[in-house]
């Protein structure tokens, strides 16, 4: 298994997502190997069209030559356990590129918007070297689903026009974790205006080294990725 | 501890393969299964047969479970012959909707495990891929070993 997977055999790899899913414990090669993929988390409320900006961010990294690995979080029944996994739809497109690997992957019921073996996963699929970019996907996140911050290297929020008014900015919980806000659907009314709100509430933080940008982004129109990519590689540069 | 001992939810790839679009009998067993509590990964119609493959692989899939309603059924055995050419001949396939009664044998020798014809009942679904997810689990050859 070890040895397959350092090879790159993509069977090796989705087995053994499933062991560290379920419990497996990593030995001490896996948890130890260096490996200096960018792991960008994107998350935001359900409807605001993560999955839509993440295939559209796919489409920019392969146009630039980089590999990438999608882990998809989706919610779990509580009553059930059950899970409908339908993040991978909106990356169709995807299906027969092999420097494209997608795995979706079911809360759990694990609170905090992750499962709960995420960190172990993102171990396995490191191990690889494979992989330039890992995007993480949370399931859609209400105020406090905030446990990407601790496991991506750059947090991506995103919102839609509307999502509140100058008190919903001023909340405590999701908009603290961003490194970078991306208001998508960009082409409804209200893009403009919502952007301006953010700003203002950014303005009332206390200097740092990162100035959170707001960005716009039209996802299932390719519009502002571009822009959006500048932007995490710009802030990987300023925390290095 | 090999594989065959994790416990952990059926992983069913509820899919449609060729040009018919009609899928809300995809959905409705997606729901039924989800429900019973099994992780499903849905896809939209028209779905090339090197994409469920490649899904299969990347999600690693234990059930697929293919709805024809318009003859799609058809090149259900080229679906078998690419799922063995990629190694991944443990998982288990089934076709749902309208499969003429002259068509099942065909179905039946390009290694499709179960068909189920209109008026199927919830309960009979369910059970039937919870038992063809353990048959795959138990069938698989390949990274015996549960370690990492």
């Amino acid at each position: 298994m070890i040895n397959a997977l350092r090879n790159g055999d993509i069977r090796a790899l989705s087995r053994a997502i499933t062991l560290a899913e379920n419990d497996v414990p990593l030995s001490d090669q896996l948890v130890n190997h260096k490996n200096g993929s960018n792991v960008v988390g994107i998350t935001g409320a359900p409807g605001v069209g993560k999955s839509t900006l993440i295939n559209a961010y796919i489409n920019q990294l392969r146009a630039d030559g980089k590999t990438v690995a999608v882990l998809c979080v989706d919610p779990s029944s509580p009553t059930s356990g059950g899970a409908f996994l339908g993040d991978r739809l909106r990356m169709s497109e995807h299906a027969n590129d092999p420097g494209v690997f997608i795995r979706s992957l079911s809360a759990r019921n694990h609170l905090g918007g992750l499962c709960k073996n995420i960190e172990n996963i993102i171990k396995v699929i490191k191990f690889t070297n494979a992989w330039d970019t890992i995007i993480l996907e949370t399931v859609g996140a209400g105020q406090s689903e905030v446990e990407v911050a601790k496991i991506a290297n750059c947090k991506i929020v995103v919102l839609v026009p509307g999502y509140g008014d100058e008190m919903q900015a001023m909340k405590a919980g999701i908009l603290e974790i961003a490194d970078i806000l991306i208001i998508n659907k960009s082409d409804m009314p209200g893009a403009h205006h919502s952007a301006k709100e953010l700003k203002a509430m950014l303005r009332l933080r206390p200097k740092s080294d990162w100035d959170v940008p707001v960005l716009m982004s039209t996802a299932t129109e390719n519009e502002g990725i571009c822009e959006l990519i500048e932007t995490v590689e710009r802030f990987k540069v300023s925390t290095h | 501890m090999t594989n065959n001992n994790l416990k952990y939810p059926p992983r069913v790839l509820v899919t449609k393969i060729g040009l018919d679009g009609h899928d809300r009998g995809s959905r409705i067993v997606a729901a039924y299964l989800r429900d019973a509590g099994m992780e499903v990964i849905y896809t939209p119609p028209w779905q090339e047969i090197n994409a469920v493959v490649n899904l299969a692989l990347q999600e690693d899939i234990d059930v697929i479970g293919l709805s024809s309603l318009a003859t799609d059924h058809l090149i259900a055995p080229d679906l078998m012959i690419a799922l063995r050419d990629a190694g991944l001949d443990h998982i288990k396939v089934i076709v749902g909707g309208i499969v003429p009664a002259n068509e099942h044998g065909m179905l039946e020798d390009a290694g499709i495990s179960k068909i189920f014809e209109p008026g199927a009942l919830r309960e009979d679904i369910v059970e039937s891929v919870a038992t063809l997810a353990a048959n795959a689990r138990s069938s698989r050859r390949d990274f015996e070993e549960a370690s990492l």
